[in-house]
Protein backbone atom coordinates (compact mmCIF):
# COMPACT_ATOMS: atom_id res chain seq x y z
CA UNK A 1 0.00 0.00 0.00
CA UNK A 2 2.82 2.54 1.13
CA UNK A 3 4.59 1.94 -2.38
CA UNK A 4 1.66 2.12 -4.34
CA UNK A 5 0.79 5.41 -2.23
CA UNK A 6 3.70 6.95 -2.55
CA UNK A 7 3.75 6.60 -6.60
CA UNK A 8 0.23 8.63 -6.78
CA UNK A 9 1.31 11.45 -3.88
CA UNK A 10 1.42 12.04 -0.44
CA UNK A 11 -0.97 9.55 2.18
CA UNK A 12 -0.75 10.80 5.25
CA UNK A 13 -2.76 9.40 8.55
CA UNK A 14 -3.51 11.94 10.83
CA UNK A 15 -4.69 10.83 14.68
CA UNK A 16 -5.74 11.99 17.70
CA UNK A 17 -4.20 11.73 20.86
CA UNK A 18 -0.56 12.48 21.95
CA UNK A 19 2.56 12.46 20.05
CA UNK A 20 3.51 9.37 22.16
CA UNK A 21 0.32 7.73 21.34
CA UNK A 22 1.01 8.36 17.60
CA UNK A 23 4.33 7.03 17.91
CA UNK A 24 2.79 3.68 19.39
CA UNK A 25 0.06 3.34 17.11
CA UNK A 26 2.37 3.88 14.20
CA UNK A 27 4.80 0.97 15.81
CA UNK A 28 1.63 -1.48 16.41
CA UNK A 29 -0.14 -0.14 12.86
CA UNK A 30 0.92 2.15 11.07
CA UNK A 31 3.05 0.06 8.44
CA UNK A 32 5.66 2.97 7.69
CA UNK A 33 3.01 5.58 6.33
CA UNK A 34 3.47 9.34 7.33
CA UNK A 35 1.79 10.34 10.18
CA UNK A 36 0.79 13.71 11.75
CA UNK A 37 -0.83 14.13 15.21
CA UNK A 38 -3.47 16.26 15.96
CA UNK A 39 -3.84 16.43 19.82
CA UNK A 40 -6.38 19.78 19.70
CA UNK A 41 -8.11 17.93 16.92
CA UNK A 42 -8.13 20.94 15.07
CA UNK A 43 -8.35 19.80 11.41
CA UNK A 44 -10.95 17.90 12.98
CA UNK A 45 -13.08 20.83 13.73
CA UNK A 46 -12.23 22.98 10.39
CA UNK A 47 -13.41 19.48 8.44
CA UNK A 48 -16.40 19.26 10.48
CA UNK A 49 -16.29 16.03 11.35
CA UNK A 50 -18.68 14.03 13.91
CA UNK A 51 -18.31 13.69 17.52
CA UNK A 52 -21.11 12.40 19.97
CA UNK A 53 -22.07 9.50 22.40
CA UNK A 54 -24.88 8.06 19.62
CA UNK A 55 -22.28 7.45 16.70
CA UNK A 56 -19.44 5.87 19.09
CA UNK A 57 -21.75 4.14 20.97
CA UNK A 58 -25.47 3.12 18.53
CA UNK A 59 -26.15 -0.05 16.83
CA UNK A 60 -24.35 0.50 13.20
CA UNK A 61 -20.57 0.63 15.60
CA UNK A 62 -21.71 -2.60 17.16
CA UNK A 63 -22.58 -4.32 13.47
CA UNK A 64 -19.25 -2.81 12.54
CA UNK A 65 -17.01 -3.74 15.62
CA UNK A 66 -18.73 -7.51 15.35
CA UNK A 67 -17.62 -7.54 11.47
CA UNK A 68 -14.16 -6.15 12.04
CA UNK A 69 -13.70 -8.41 15.16
CA UNK A 70 -14.98 -11.23 12.37
CA UNK A 71 -11.89 -10.70 10.48
CA UNK A 72 -9.66 -10.63 13.12
CA UNK A 73 -9.57 -7.01 14.25
CA UNK A 74 -9.76 -6.79 17.73
CA UNK A 75 -10.05 -2.93 19.17
CA UNK A 76 -7.56 -2.27 21.94
CA UNK A 77 -8.03 0.59 24.08
CA UNK A 78 -9.45 3.73 22.91
CA UNK A 79 -6.09 6.40 23.13
CA UNK A 80 -7.22 9.73 22.19
CA UNK A 81 -10.94 10.81 22.21
CA UNK A 82 -13.28 8.52 21.85
CA UNK A 83 -16.59 10.08 21.04
CA UNK A 84 -14.67 11.42 17.92
CA UNK A 85 -15.42 10.29 14.48
CA UNK A 86 -12.68 10.08 11.73
CA UNK A 87 -12.94 10.57 8.01
CA UNK A 88 -11.12 10.77 4.62
CA UNK A 89 -9.77 13.48 2.61
CA UNK A 90 -7.97 13.31 -0.90
CA UNK A 91 -7.05 16.20 -2.73
CA UNK A 92 -5.26 16.90 -6.44
CA UNK A 93 -2.00 19.08 -6.21
CA UNK A 94 -2.80 22.75 -5.83
CA UNK A 95 -6.06 21.82 -3.08
CA UNK A 96 -9.15 20.61 -5.50
CA UNK A 97 -10.94 17.71 -3.31
CA UNK A 98 -11.38 14.94 -5.40
CA UNK A 99 -13.01 12.61 -2.49
CA UNK A 100 -14.22 13.43 0.63
CA UNK A 101 -15.83 11.48 3.55
CA UNK A 102 -16.93 11.83 7.01
CA UNK A 103 -17.25 8.63 8.88
CA UNK A 104 -20.85 8.59 10.54
CA UNK A 105 -20.18 5.72 13.45
CA UNK A 106 -17.33 3.79 14.66
CA UNK A 107 -16.16 1.52 12.43
CA UNK A 108 -17.82 3.41 8.89
CA UNK A 109 -14.66 4.40 7.34
CA UNK A 110 -13.19 4.24 3.56
CA UNK A 111 -11.67 1.15 2.32
CA UNK A 112 -8.10 1.29 1.30
CA UNK A 113 -8.80 0.28 -2.05
CA UNK A 114 -10.48 3.23 -2.70
CA UNK A 115 -8.43 5.66 -1.34
CA UNK A 116 -5.98 4.15 -4.03
CA UNK A 117 -8.20 5.22 -6.59
CA UNK A 118 -9.35 8.66 -5.67
CA UNK A 119 -5.17 9.41 -5.07
CA UNK A 120 -4.87 7.91 -8.57
CA UNK A 121 -7.76 9.97 -9.72
CA UNK A 122 -6.42 13.10 -7.79
CA UNK A 123 -2.96 12.39 -10.24
CA UNK A 124 -4.88 11.92 -13.58
CA UNK A 125 -6.78 15.31 -12.44
CA UNK A 126 -3.59 17.69 -12.07
CA UNK A 127 -3.55 20.96 -10.45
CA UNK A 128 -6.13 23.06 -9.15
CA UNK A 129 -7.13 25.29 -6.32
CA UNK A 130 -10.28 23.72 -4.42
CA UNK A 131 -13.16 25.85 -6.02
CA UNK A 132 -14.97 28.96 -4.02
CA UNK B 1 -21.30 -12.14 2.89
CA UNK B 2 -22.66 -9.37 0.61
CA UNK B 3 -19.71 -6.94 -1.30
CA UNK B 4 -19.55 -3.35 0.72
CA UNK B 5 -20.87 -0.95 -0.63
CA UNK B 6 -19.02 2.43 -1.36
CA UNK B 7 -19.87 4.96 1.24
CA UNK B 8 -21.35 8.43 -0.72
CA UNK B 9 -18.83 10.94 -0.34
CA UNK B 10 -19.55 14.19 1.50
CA UNK B 11 -20.54 17.61 0.17
CA UNK B 12 -16.64 18.66 -1.26
CA UNK B 13 -14.83 21.64 1.46
CA UNK B 14 -15.13 24.78 -0.15
CA UNK B 15 -11.75 26.70 -0.73
CA UNK B 16 -12.23 28.74 2.55
CA UNK B 17 -12.41 25.12 4.24
CA UNK B 18 -9.16 23.54 2.64
CA UNK B 19 -7.36 26.67 2.86
CA UNK B 20 -8.03 27.00 7.02
CA UNK B 21 -7.14 23.32 6.77
CA UNK B 22 -3.87 24.27 4.60
CA UNK B 23 -2.69 26.83 7.44
CA UNK B 24 -2.90 24.22 10.12
CA UNK B 25 0.56 22.92 11.79
CA UNK B 26 0.27 19.68 13.21
CA UNK B 27 3.69 17.72 14.55
CA UNK B 28 4.48 14.71 12.42
CA UNK B 29 6.41 11.50 14.32
CA UNK B 30 9.71 12.80 14.91
CA UNK B 31 7.75 16.01 16.49
CA UNK B 32 8.69 19.03 13.53
CA UNK B 33 5.50 20.99 12.85
CA UNK B 34 4.63 20.58 9.52
CA UNK B 35 1.55 22.70 7.79
CA UNK B 36 -1.02 20.41 6.55
CA UNK B 37 -1.38 22.81 3.12
CA UNK B 38 2.45 21.73 1.99
CA UNK B 39 0.95 17.92 1.45
CA UNK B 40 -0.88 19.00 -1.53
CA UNK B 41 1.39 21.75 -2.79
CA UNK B 42 3.09 20.29 -5.44
CA UNK B 43 1.48 16.45 -5.21
CA UNK B 44 -2.06 15.10 -5.00
CA UNK B 45 -2.72 14.11 -1.07
CA UNK B 46 -4.53 11.75 0.69
CA UNK B 47 -5.09 12.48 4.13
CA UNK B 48 -6.96 9.67 6.51
CA UNK B 49 -8.20 11.05 9.78
CA UNK B 50 -8.24 8.30 12.65
CA UNK B 51 -11.37 7.84 14.98
CA UNK B 52 -8.71 7.27 17.73
CA UNK B 53 -5.29 5.48 18.56
CA UNK B 54 -5.74 1.97 19.22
Amino acid sequence: MKDQAEALGNLVIVGQGSLEQGRDYDRTHGKGLAALVDSRRETYRVLGFTRGVASTLGPRSALASIRAASRGFVQSTTQGDAFQQGGTLVLAAGGRPVYFYRSQFAGDHTDVGTVLAKLAEAARRGEGPAPT
Amino acid sequence: MAPRRERPPAQDPPAPVIEALGEVELPNLEGRAVRVGTLWEERPAALIFLRHYG
